[in-house]
């Protein structure tokens, strides 16, 4: 099955008229997403974080990917700094596709080209000061199972604690969303 | 330190998995598939076959997902080459033998893998009998129809699902503990919260098979029908006799009375 983006015609014959209509079959181009429902509550010291859920499209919206799967691929953090540097860095790795064994986490995207995320990262130790990490998703894409893995632009998601004493804050963003505790 | 030790561990033994399987030349499947099929290697193709029916009932999921790969790659050969169309008529019957899986995760590729494989009976008639393919696809479509759920409320779910709360245990001098949505739960040190999170990610996968089941059962129950349809009119044309079996082929397919009658045409 050919994924890449080609052009089309669909011919009808209908009593020896002959009609001609053609389409271009576009690929996902970038995606976009909006917050769904309220942020996480808040944690209870000795442990910050902060979490949302997400409902991301996929465009261009005017063609259909409704046999599309997505993944985010595992990898490690980037920017670790401050209060962060007290755990190894392996303890702060992206490893989605571990989470579920031999399988993997392909997201069937919905029949408006959605699928929905949640953002999510805690610290828990005393003294708590500010710090924070990055973690630069690469993405890929496929029609159903099996087909060729294809490129899309990464996800970047950044995870920040600041203050210190009483007044910790932490916030979480993902696709230029973000989520505040408090 | 030992949630450290176990991420590290985890990290350092995936590479090293990966590092071995290079070395022995060990392939994952499907890539091993392609390479035998382009080699026109029956005989990698058998052992590969043997190695995908080990894979069951345990790992029915995969099991399916590879024995549709493996069927393609046998149809391909199998024209010239008469030891991979035996190989086909082998791995068909045993695709098209196994039983519905009472893991929901794994009834997608169930039927993806049933269709495809009926889908390869219809396009090279002479590798089973026509009536007895026939009633395998009735049987299928009858599957596929039982396993409709009316007006399906899709599952919410979620690409990363986020770990438990932590930590259940006191915290040691010095210790800090991250834990984002996503994680391996083989970083997570806590016996409790580690199941726990297991179970939400068992169930959020659980809830992506379902939906992508309910989704797709329609599509593929219509389209199976429409060739099912044309499968038996060729068949009752050929063999006039066999129209005798219509009632049972419709009751298998959980057919309609419309439908049965259509078969009949």
């Amino acid at each position: 099955m050919r994924t890449d983006p080609f052009n089309v015609t669909v011919t009808v014959k209908v009593k020896g008229e002959t009609l001609k209509e053609k389409f271009k079959v576009l690929e996902p181009s970038d995606e976009t997403a909006v917050k769904n429902g309220p942020d996480d509550p808040p944690f209870t010291p000795p442990t910050y974080g902060a979490g949302m859920h997400l409902s991301i499209t996929v465009n261009p919206t005017y063609v259909s990917f409704y046999r599309v799967q997505f993944t985010e691929l595992a990898g490690p953090a980037s920017n670790i700094h401050g209060v962060f540097t007290n755990v190894p860095p392996s303890n702060i790795y992206h490893w989605p596709a571990l989470t579920v064994g031999v399988t993997n986490n392909w997201v069937q995207l919905n029949t408006f080209n959605g699928c929905a995320d949640h953002a999510q990262f805690s610290i828990t130790g005393n003294p708590m000061y500010s710090g924070g990490f990055d973690i630069d998703i690469p993405m890929r894409w496929r029609i159903d199972t099996g087909s060729d893995e294809h490129l899309f632009p990464n996800r970047l998601q950044s995870c920040e604690i600041t203050g210190s004493g009483s007044a910790i804050s932490a916030a979480i963003s993902k696709l230029m969303k973000s989520a505040h505790q408090p | 330190m030992k949630k450290h030790r176990t991420a590290l561990s985890a990290g350092v033994a995936l590479v090293l998995v990966f590092f071995a399987m290079a070395t022995r030349g060990e392939l994952p499947i499907g890539e091993r598939i392609k390479e035998a099929r382009n080699a026109g290697s029956v005989t990698n193709l058998t052992a590969i076959y043997d190695e995908i029916e080990s894979l069951w009932p345990e790992n029915s999921k995969i099991y399916f997902q590879n024995q549709n790969q493996l069927g393609e790659a046998l149809e391909i050969l199998s024209p010239t080459n008469s030891a991979a169309r035996q190989l086909l008529e082998r791995q068909s019957a045993s695709v098209l033998g196994k039983p519905l899986a009472t893991n929901n995760l794994a009834a997608d590729s169930y039927f993806s893998a049933k269709e495809a494989t009926l889908r390869r009976l219809v396009r090279i008639p002479k590798l089973t009998p026509a009536l007895r393919t026939a009633q395998e696809i009735a049987t299928t479509i009858g599957e596929a129809q039982a396993a409709v759920i009316s007006n399906y409320v899709p599952v919410q779910v979620t690409m990363n699902v986020a770990p438990p709360v932590l930590p259940t245990a006191p915290l040691k001098s010095n210790q800090y503990i991250v834990t984002m949505s996503g994680m391996s739960p083989d970083a997570i040190e806590d016996p409790v919260a580690r199941e726990a999170y297991k179970k939400a990610i068992a169930d959020n996968e659980l809830g992506k098979a379902q939906n992508n089941l309910q989704r797709n059962l329609p599509d593929m129950i219509n389209d199976m029908k429409t060739s099912f349809r044309q499968y038996c009119h060729a068949l009752f044309w050929q063999d006039p006799g066999a129209k005798n079996e219509i009632d049972e082929l419709a009751k298998l397919a959980h057919l309609t009375e419309k439908e049965k009658n259509d078969l009949a045409k």
